[in-house]
C-alpha cells in the first residue's frame, strides 16, 4: 500500500507546488498555466460539450479506422505468411509503405479527400494496418513445424489446416497487433485533426494553439494522455481476457535485412503501381498527378532554392533532438531501473506522461519552448525520450542477478561492472526504445516545422497543402518516405548488428522481436 | 594441520520478507582449512545458498563473524570466488570463452599475463580449442566448465560453488566432478560448495556439512576419511562410503521428519 502511495505523491507534489508558486506570484510566465486555470479550462470545454464532441470525433475515427485495419490486415498478413512467394515480393513494398509517416500523408488525403472524416479514416486506416499485417503474417510464420505435422497426420486437408492450425495459431499474434492499431490509429487522427480540421481533439489543440490559449492546449493535451492511458489499460485488459494465461507474444514486424536482389524483388509491387499510375492518370489530376509530375515538382523546390536547406533544417532537428532522446532516456532510465524508490515514486506519472499520444505535446512544447532549432531539437528530446527511457529502465530491472553477482564476487570496480556487464547488458531493450523513438521522432520533427514555424521539409509540406499543389506534396512524401524508410532499415541493421554482437542469437531471434510502433510499454 | 582460510562462528542472518526481517541462518558455526573440500547438503529452504552467499561476501551476517583470511568479510573478499548454478546467466553472451574467462584480469595484470592465465584456466578445464567461441555454442557442462576456468584464472584461494553442477544430466555431472577434484589437485584450492545431490558431496568431499532446521544451522558434521585420489567407481564401492552415506542419509531423513 505504501509503494502505491509513493506513486501518487509525487504528481501531487509537483502539481500543488506548481499551483503554489503561480498563487504566491514567484513566476509568471503566461505560457505555463496553473493547475487551477488549467483545471477551469476544463471544466468550461466539457460544460460547453465542445470536449465530447472532440473525444467523440477522434474515438470514432481511431475505432472505425482500427476495426477496418483488424479485418483487412488479417486477410493481408495470412497471405503474406502463408505463401511464401507473396511474402518475397511484398515484404520490401510493405516495410516502405508502412515507414511513411503519417503527417507526410495529410496533405494527399485533404488534396483527395476535402478536410473530411473521411480522409481522417484513411489515414488512422492506413497507419493501423500494419501493424495488423505484420503480426499476423509473424504469427502465423511462429507456427511450429510439429503442428504442421500434427495436421497431416490427422489428414486435415489445406483448408482445414488453415482454420483449425494455423488460424488459432496466428490468432494471439494478431490480437496485439490489433492493440497497437487503436493506439497507432489515435496518433494519427491527433495528427491528422491538428493539420486539417478543427474538430476532434487534434483539431482543438491547433486551434488553442492558433488562438494562444494555453490553458485549454494543456486542457487538451492532459484529456489526450487520459484517453491514450485509458485506451492502452482496456486494450491490455481486453487482450489479457481474450488469451488467458499466454503471455501477449510479440512477433516480426521489423524489416528483415535482405540482400540487395530479394530486396529489390520486394519492392516490385511498389514500382508497378508507379508505373501503372504514371500511365493512367493525366497531368491535369488534381489530387493524383502522376509521378513524374512529383519529380518536376521536386525539381522545382530545389530550383526555388527551398528543398536543400529544408531537408538539411529537418535532419539536424531529428538526429539532435534522437541523441539528446538517446542520452537523457537511457540515464534516466537507468536511475529508475536500479533504485526502487524512485521506481515507485515516477513510474506512474512516467507511464501517464508515456501514454500521451507524442503528437499532442507538441503544441504545449512549442508554447513553452518558443520557436526556433533549439526548442525543435528539445521538443522533439522531451517528446521521444519516453520509450527509450521506459524501455532502458525495464531492461534494467531484467539484468539477471546473477550476472551482478558475479561481477561483484570476481571483484570488477564499479566503472568495470558499469562498463563490461550493465551496459551491454541494457543494450538489446534500449535499442527497441530507440527504434520506437526513431519512428516516432520523425512524426514530431515536421509536426515541430508546422506548429514552431520552423523552416524544414513539415513546413513545405504544409504549404503545399495549403497551395492545393498535389505534385509538390507527393513529391515531399517520396522524399520524407524514402527517409523513413532508410531509417527503419538502419535501425533494425543495428538492433540485429548488436544483437550478434551481443550473442542475443541464441535466446532469441532478433525477427521475433517486440513492436516498432509502440508507444508506451 | 593446515591453517584456517574461514573461521564462521555462530553466524545469523536475517533477510527481508514479506512480514519483517526473517531469521535464515542461526548460530552456525565451522571452520575451512587451505586445502579441504566442504561440501554442504540440505534440504531446499535451509539456507544453504544463504550461507554460501555470505562465505562469498555477497550478504551481510547479521553480526561480524565471518574471517576469511584474518580479515572479517564484508564484501566480496578477494580470494574467495563464487561459481554460480545458473551458468546461463553467469556467463556474459557477448563474450567469446578466453574473454569470459579474462573478466576478472581485466585491469589488473598486464595483456601477457591475462593471456598466459587464461590459457592455463582453459586447458585445466580440458577447453583449450574453444577459446574463441561464444557461450551460446557451448553444451551445459562446458559451459559450466568456463566458469570454474574463470575463477580459476583469478587464482582464488577458495572456489565457493552453488550447486554447481545441479543442472547437468549424471554423465556430464560425473565428469566435471572429476575435472573439479583433478584441478584442486593441480592447484591446491580450497572448494566449499553446495550440493542436492548425496554422493555427490560424499564423493568430492573430506568433510560434509548437513544444514536443517528452520531457521537453519549445522546439525551434523561428518569427516569422510576416503582416500585420494578418487574414483567414480572403486570409491563409491568402498566400505567407508556407504557408511558415511548411511550416516548423512539418516541425518537428513530425520532432518525431513
Amino acid at each position: 500500500m505504501a509503494s502505491r502511495l509513493a506513486g501518487f505523491v509525487v504528481p501531487l507534489a509537483a502539481v500543488a507546488g506548481w499551483q503554489a508558486l503561480k498563487s504566491m506570484g514567484w513566476y509568471d510566465y503566461e505560457y505555463l498555466p496553473s493547475p487551477r486555470e488549467l483545471l477551469t479550462a476544463l471544466v468550461d470545454l466539457a460544460r460547453s460539450g465542445e470536449l465530447v464532441n472532440d473525444v467523440a470525433h477522434t474515438l470514432g475515427v481511431a475505432l472505425v479506422a482500427a476495426a477496418i485495419g483488424m479485418v483487412v490486415g488479417a486477410a493481408l498478413g495470412l497471405a503474406v505468411g502463408l505463401i511464401p512467394t507473396v511474402r518475397r515480393y511484398t515484404m520490401a513494398s510493405i516495410d516502405f509503405l508502412r515507414t511513411i509517416p503519417a503527417v507526410a500523408l495529410v496533405p494527399i488525403a485533404v488534396l483527395s479527400f476535402g478536410p473530411v472524416r473521411t480522409a481522417e479514416v484513411a489515414l488512422a486506416t492506413y497507419a493501423a494496418l500494419w501493424p495488423i499485417v505484420l503480426h499476423t503474417a509473424g504469427g502465423v510464420a511462429a507456427v511450429h513445424p510439429r503442428q504442421y505435422d500434427v495436421a497431416r497426420m490427422l489428414r486435415l486437408g489445406r483448408v482445414a489446416t488453415v482454420r483449425k492450425v494455423v488460424i488459432p495459431a496466428a490468432v494471439p499474434a494478431w490480437l496485439v497487433g490489433a492493440r497497437m492499431a487503436v493506439i497507432i490509429a489515435l496518433l494519427v487522427a491527433i495528427v491528422a485533426e491538428m493539420m486539417m480540421s478543427s474538430r476532434g481533439l487534434g483539431g482543438g489543440l491547433a486551434e488553442s494553439m492558433y488562438a494562444l490559449a494555453p490553458a485549454r492546449i494543456w486542457a487538451y493535451a492532459v484529456v489526450c494522455g487520459i484517453l491514450g492511458l485509458m485506451l492502452n489499460a482496456g486494450l491490455r485488459r481486453a487482450v489479457r481476457l481474450a488469451l488467458p494465461g499466454a503471455p501477449a507474444p510479440s512477433s516480426g514486424d521489423q524489416p528483415t535485412p535482405t540482400p540487395v536482389i530479394t530486396a529489390l524483388r520486394g519492392l516490385l509491387p511498389v514500382a508497378a503501381l508507379l508505373i501503372m499510375w504514371q500511365l493512367t492518370t493525366s497531368v491535369d489530376s488534381l489530387s493524383f498527378p502522376p509521378p513524374r509530375e512529383w519529380l518536376t515538382a521536386i525539381v522545382q523546390m530545389r530550383d526555388d532554392g527551398v528543398l536543400f536547406p529544408a531537408i538539411r533544417y529537418t535532419l539536424g532537428t531529428y538526429a539532435l533532438g534522437l541523441v539528446c532522446a538517446i542520452v537523457v532516456g537511457g540515464i534516466v532510465g537507468c536511475a529508475i531501473g536500479s533504485s526502487q524508490v524512485i521506481d515507485r515514486a515516477l513510474t506512474p506519472t512516467i507511464d501517464f506522461i508515456a501514454a500521451v499520444p507524442g503528437a499532442a505535446l507538441v503544441p504545449v512544447a512549442v508554447l513553452l519552448l518558443g520557436s526556433g532549432q533549439l526548442s525543435g531539437v528539445v521538443t522533439v528530446a522531451l517528446i521521444v525520450s519516453w520509450p527509450i527511457l521506459l524501455n532502458t529502465a525495464t531492461a534494467m530491472r531484467s539484468i539477471p542477478a546473477v550476472r551482478l553477482e558475479m561481477s561483484r564476487t570476481i571483484g570488477l570496480s564499479r566503472p568495470q561492472r558499469w562498463g563490461k556487464v550493465i551496459v551491454p547488458s541494457l543494450i538489446p531493450g534500449m535499442m527497441l526504445g530507440v527504434r520506437v523513438a526513431a519512428s516516432l521522432a520523425v512524426i514530431i520533427t515536421l509536426l515541430v516545422d508546422i506548429f514552431g514555424a520552423g523552416t524544414g521539409l513539415g513546413r513545405l509540406l504544409i504549404e503545399s497543402q495549403q497551395r492545393l499543389d498535389a505534385s509538390a506534396a507527393w513529391g515531399l512524401l517520396l522524399i520524407v518516405g524514402v527517409f523513413g524508410y532508410l531509417m527503419s532499415l538502419m535501425m533494425s541493421r543495428l538492433e540485429r548488428a548488436s544483437g550478434l554482437a551481443l550473442g542475443s542469437m541464441a535466446t532469441s531471434s532478433s525477427r521475433f522481436a517486440a513492436p516498432v510502433f509502440i508507444i508506451a510499454r | 594441520m593446515n591453517r584456517i582460510l574461514y573461521a564462521v562462528d555462530s553466524v545469523g542472518v536475517q533477510l527481508p520478507g514479506a512480514d519483517g526481517p526473517r531469521p535464515i541462518l542461526h548460530a552456525v558455526s565451522f571452520e575451512v582449512r587451505a586445502g579441504e573440500n566442504i561440501g554442504i547438503v540440505g534440504r531446499s529452504g535451509a539456507g544453504k545458498t544463504t550461507l554460501l552467499r555470505v562465505l562469498g561476501g555477497l550478504v551481510d551476517a547479521s553480526n561480524e563473524t565471518v574471517v576469511f583470511d584474518g580479515e572479517v568479510v564484508r564484501r566480496p573478499p578477494s580470494g574467495a570466488v563464487m561459481v554460480f548454478q545458473d551458468y546461463g546467466n553467469a556467463l556474459l553472451p557477448w563474450r567469446t570463452v578466453a574473454r569470459n574467462t579474462g573478466l576478472g584480469l581485466e585491469g589488473r595484470v598486464g595483456r601477457d599475463e591475462r593471456r598466459r592465465r587464461v590459457a592455463d584456466a582453459l586447458s585445466m578445464v580440458g577447453l583449450s580449442d574453444r577459446g574463441s567461441d561464444h557461450p551460446w555454442r557451448l553444451s551445459g557442462g562446458m559451459a559450466q566448465r568456463v566458469q570454474i576456468a574463470r575463477a580459476l584464472a583469478l587464482e582464488p584461494k577458495v572456489l565457493l560453488m552453488d550447486e554447481p553442477f545441479g543442472a547437468l544430466d549424471a554423465i556430464t555431472k560425473a565428469s566435471l566432478q572429476d575435472v573439479l577434484l583433478s584441478v584442486q589437485q593441480e592447484t591446491g584450492a580450497t572448494v566449499v560448495f553446495i550440493t542436492h545431490d548425496l554422493d555427490e558431496a560424499i564423493y568430492l568431499s573430506d568433510r560434509v556439512l548437513v544444514i536443517s532446521g528452520n531457521p537453519g544451522t549445522i546439525t551434523v558434521a561428518v569427516d569422510t576419511e576416503l582416500p585420494r585420489p578418487r574414483d567414480q567407481l572403486a570409491t563409491r564401492e568402498l566400505p567407508r562410503y556407504l557408511q558415511v552415506r548411511h550416516l548423512l542419509g539418516h541425518a537428513l531423513r530425520d532432518a525431513d521428519g
